[in-house]
């Protein structure tokens, strides 16, 4: 296994250093620039051009190309255009939060969704089970944005339980930043469960008729214990996958629901960033971005290998 | 038992909901305590506009201006409706022979950060401002600004202009006095802070996060009637924050008194629902704006007139201001660049706005020679949704359009190419002066650079007065209408919302505004 690990580890330098080649390229073919943001509207074609020189937005794009290669090969995403500040602390600043977003969201679908999905499946067929699979579906179907306004208008204006908007440090008041964090949390902590409650269902409903099951119940092993024991295990593993994959993609930035509930997250930063071209900052978040998907990727391997022996790494363990 | 189940699992969330819950009403900043319904002294305003550089010399963008606004003041002032009135300035005096301003500096003016203002801080600022992008015209216009003594200023023009009030009039221009001090300390790094004269001081910016200015004790305001950003300024709240505006969500923010005030809030078509929620006070500001369609004047199809006066005449502002507002209520249907109300109004070329024919746009067409090459025209769905619809005006009357729909950044980078595109959509603001309407410049996008208009603006910035100006505007707005360089739409006005608990916030044209004479008061 270890030598899996370290053979995935090594693919991460060309998973994560092509698609920041093509995204260097497509930064700068793509038309617009920090300096036509930063003027504004009003400004004229010449200031525009002066201020490019200035930014060295003008030089070839090899030469360009051939600076920007030498920073990253020392990670040195340098300092961001508009927030003045350097990329890497503003990028892990604002991953922070959104860790904190992601952390708190898949509890509350890790809590609701797997138990659900596991109680629909031993109540299959029954009305508890149809109910829970067509509340599944809506929650699927749901638009994150739809939803995060449904629940602003009903718990933040309606009955003013929680704040519409906006976010608090942890350093600055521990409990009051999960409570601020609390109805975006529950926003896309319900849609993710609505997710994970179809692979637990599925799951458990498969690995019931797999024949270990039935010869354990042919050993007389008592129900609860099969269920408990060896059922939920094996249905975990591709909950598990969907965790993973779905953590790293709120890690990545929970786009719609930071903006939504206003979060200085790292998918609200990448947004801005993008809308005001400020190509170190995009580099920077999307650096972090793909590396955290190849990590959780690698983590989800591992953690489905030791949830289910028989899957075996690379066909060599 | 097993029906037991998913009643534990929905227990144990309404028990964390319940737990958090509890912390409600920990957060949220309330105001000082009042008697019902009014005003009071104190208390966090907190607006929902945040520029992303405090600088006001480095950006042309208005909207940048908004804490400067707030913080600082200029030589000059724009009231309500645009007009110029003194700020700063005690007095001044103009000599048209010699084109030589002697301005006159208020008494006793304190800066924030000790000491008073003198002219060496007017000197440092007018000459910084001069070589920024936001001032280049000041910096076009004037051959030198120099001390004649700690309380005057002597700025001499290249040529004789009585524009310069106007071009030095804030909040809408960035002509913002600031400390020398804190300009030479800057150098020629973009300015961090904000030391200068105003009701308010900065404390702390951080970009995307907040700017937090707070009341100050030392600033000595002018007497007259507060009117705009000129007039007397009060500081009523202890402090304003200014935080990044939420578009998705704002309107709950002010609802939850979260947020306060949302100054830059476009869409007027929501404005009945605002109007009867008591939660919130729309303000509605008349002639604050309009949209605008401007053409390539520099290659393409439109450098011919005729093809801009068929596509005038296709053009139905009507069904652009239903689909853009949804009514027409908060419209002025008028030709004048500036507002009925605006000592610039004009009627001068009014007569060709108003006989457009739609059946006349396929003669112009065929006159001159139009064999349907897609028109390509360029806009911000974002801004100018009304794309699509001019799209659907334009082809009934005979254009093949082809819509290039982007974002800001693209927009504002590809209009700077003349091979890019025949038509953009784009807006204008209210001014306090015709010389500050940006697309009367050469080298705006779109490039109208004819010799008629090159005298015509020549002899409007050299008028010594106003008098001797607006004959020479109404000509140039004539000039407008008939060779065309954009079409300009109605007047519209502009929409600001704010939480039931602001009082004081009065309409005003233009797009930056400081917030001062504005309190709090307790529902």
């Amino acid at each position: 296994m270890l030598r899996y690990i370290l053979g995935r580890l090594l693919a991460m330098i060309p998973t994560v250093a092509v698609p920041m080649v093509l995204l260097f390229l497509l930064l700068r073919l793509t038309p617009g620039d920090p300096a036509v943001v930063m003027l504004g509207e009003d400004a004229s074609v010449e200031q525009i051009e002066a201020l490019r020189e200035e930014m060295g937005l003008n030089e070839p794009l090899i030469v360009q190309f051939v600076a920007w290669l030498g920073r990253m090969a020392t990670f040195d995403f340098g300092s961001s255009i508009f927030l003045r500040t350097d990329v890497s602390s503003a990028v892990l600043g604002a991953a922070a939060v959104t860790a904190q977003l992601a952390i708190f969201a898949m509890l509350i679908a890790v809590l609701v969704g797997p138990l659900l999905g596991a109680v629909a499946a031993t109540s299959r067929s029954r009305m508890l089970d149809k109910a829970m699979v067509v509340g599944s579906t809506v929650g699927i179907a749901m638009p994150t944005f739809w939803l995060a306004i449904m629940g602003i208008l009903a718990l933040g204006v309606g009955v003013r339980i929680f704040p519409v908007s906006g976010y608090v440090p942890l350093t600055h008041d521990f409990w009051l930043s999960w409570y601020y964090l609390a109805l975006p949390a529950i926003v896309l902590g319900v849609l993710e469960a609505a997710t994970l409650f179809r692979y637990a269902r599925n799951g458990v409903l498969d690995t019931k008729h797999q024949p270990f099951v039935r010869t354990a119940q042919a050993m007389g092993i008592p129900s609860r214990t099969i269920t408990g024991q060896y059922v939920l295990r094996a249905a975990l593993v591709p909950v598990v996958t969907v965790i993973g994959l779905s953590f790293a993609s709120m890690l990545g930035g929970a786009v719609v629901t930071e903006k939504v509930f206003s979060i200085p997250g790292l998918g609200a930063l990448l947004l801005t960033a993008v809308e005001r071209r400020d190509y170190p900052l995009i580099e920077g978040c999307i650096f972090f971005i793909a590396v955290v998907f190849v990590v959780v990727n690698l983590l989800v391997d591992i953690v489905c290998a030791l949830l289910d022996p028989r899957i075996r790494f690379a066909g060599k363990d | 038992m097993k029906n037991r189940k998913p009643a534990i699992a929905l227990t144990a969330l309404a028990t964390t909901a319940v737990i958090l819950t509890g912390c409600a009403g920990a957060g949220g900043t309330a105001p000082a305590a009042s008697n019902s319904g009014e005003p009071t002294e104190g208390g966090e305003l907190i607006v929902a506009s945040l520029p992303a550089m405090i600088d006001p010399y480095v950006t042309t963008s208005r909207s940048n201006w908004m804490v400067a606004a707030s913080v600082c003041e200029g030589l000059f002032a724009n009231g309500a409706n645009m007009e110029v009135h003194n700020g700063l300035a005690e007095d001044y005096t103009y000599d048209a022979e010699t084109g030589e301003y002697l301005i006159t500096l208020r008494d006793g003016v304190a800066i924030h950060s000790g000491g008073t203002l003198t002219s060496a801080d007017v000197v440092a600022s007018l000459q910084r401002y001069a070589e920024s992008d936001a001032g280049e015209l000041f910096g076009e216009l004037v051959s030198e600004v120099s001390a004649v003594d700690d309380a005057t200023v002597r700025i001499a023009t290249v040529s004789p202009t009585g524009a310069i009030p106007a071009l030095l009039a804030v909040p809408d221009t960035g002509a913002y006095i600031l400390s020398a001090a804190s300009l030479e300390a800057a150098g020629d790094a973009e300015l961090e802070t904000l030391d200068c004269t105003g009701p308010y001081q900065l404390d702390s910016f951080t970009v995307d996060d907040s700017a937090v200015v707070s009341r100050f004790d030392g600033y000595v305001s002018r007497e007259e009637e507060p009117d705009g950003g000129a007039g007397a300024k009060v500081a009523h709240a202890d402090t304003i924050r200014f935080v990044p505006l939420n578009e998705d969500n704002v309107i709950n923010q002010l609802r939850t008194q979260q947020v306060n005030i949302a100054p830059q809030f476009v869409s007027m078509d929501q404005l009945a629902v605002y109007e009867s929620d008591p939660a919130l006070t729309p303000i509605v500001s008349p002639g604050s704006g309009f949209s605008l369609i401007q053409f390539n004047m520099q290659e393409g199809p439109f450098t011919d007139l005729r093809m801009r006066q068929a596509l005038m005449n296709a053009v139905d502002p009507e069904a652009i201001t239903l689909q853009q507002m949804g009514s027409t209520d908060y419209v002025e249907s008028t030709s004048s660049m500036f507002p009925s109300d605006s000592v610039w109004y004009s009627e001068a070329g009014s007569e060709i706005w108003e006989a457009r024919d739609p059946a006349q746009s396929q003669a112009l067409l065929d006159e001159a020679g139009y064999d349907g090459t897609p028109i390509r025209l360029l806009y911000r769905p974002s801004s100018d949704n009304y794309g699509p619809l001019l799209q659907q005006q334009l082809e009934a009357a005979g254009f093949t359009v082809e819509l290039l729909a982007v974002d800001k950044a693209t927009f504002g980078d590809t209009r700077t190419d003349p091979g890019a595109w025949d038509i953009f959509l784009a807006g204008g603001t209210a001014y306090s002066d015709p010389l500050t309407v940006v697309f009367l410049n050469d080298s705006f996008p779109g490039w109208w650079a004819t010799d008629a208009k090159h005298d015509l603006v020549a002899e409007l910035t050299a008028g010594a007065d106003f008098d001797e100006r607006k004959p020479v505007w109404d000509e140039l707005q004539r000039l407008i209408w008939e060779e065309l360089p954009f079409i300009k739409l109605d007047h519209e006005s502009r929409l600001i919302v704010t939480s039931s608990n602001v009082t004081g916030l009065e309409p005003a044209q233009g797009t930056a505004r400081g917030f001062y004479n504005v309190s709090l008061s307790e529902q």
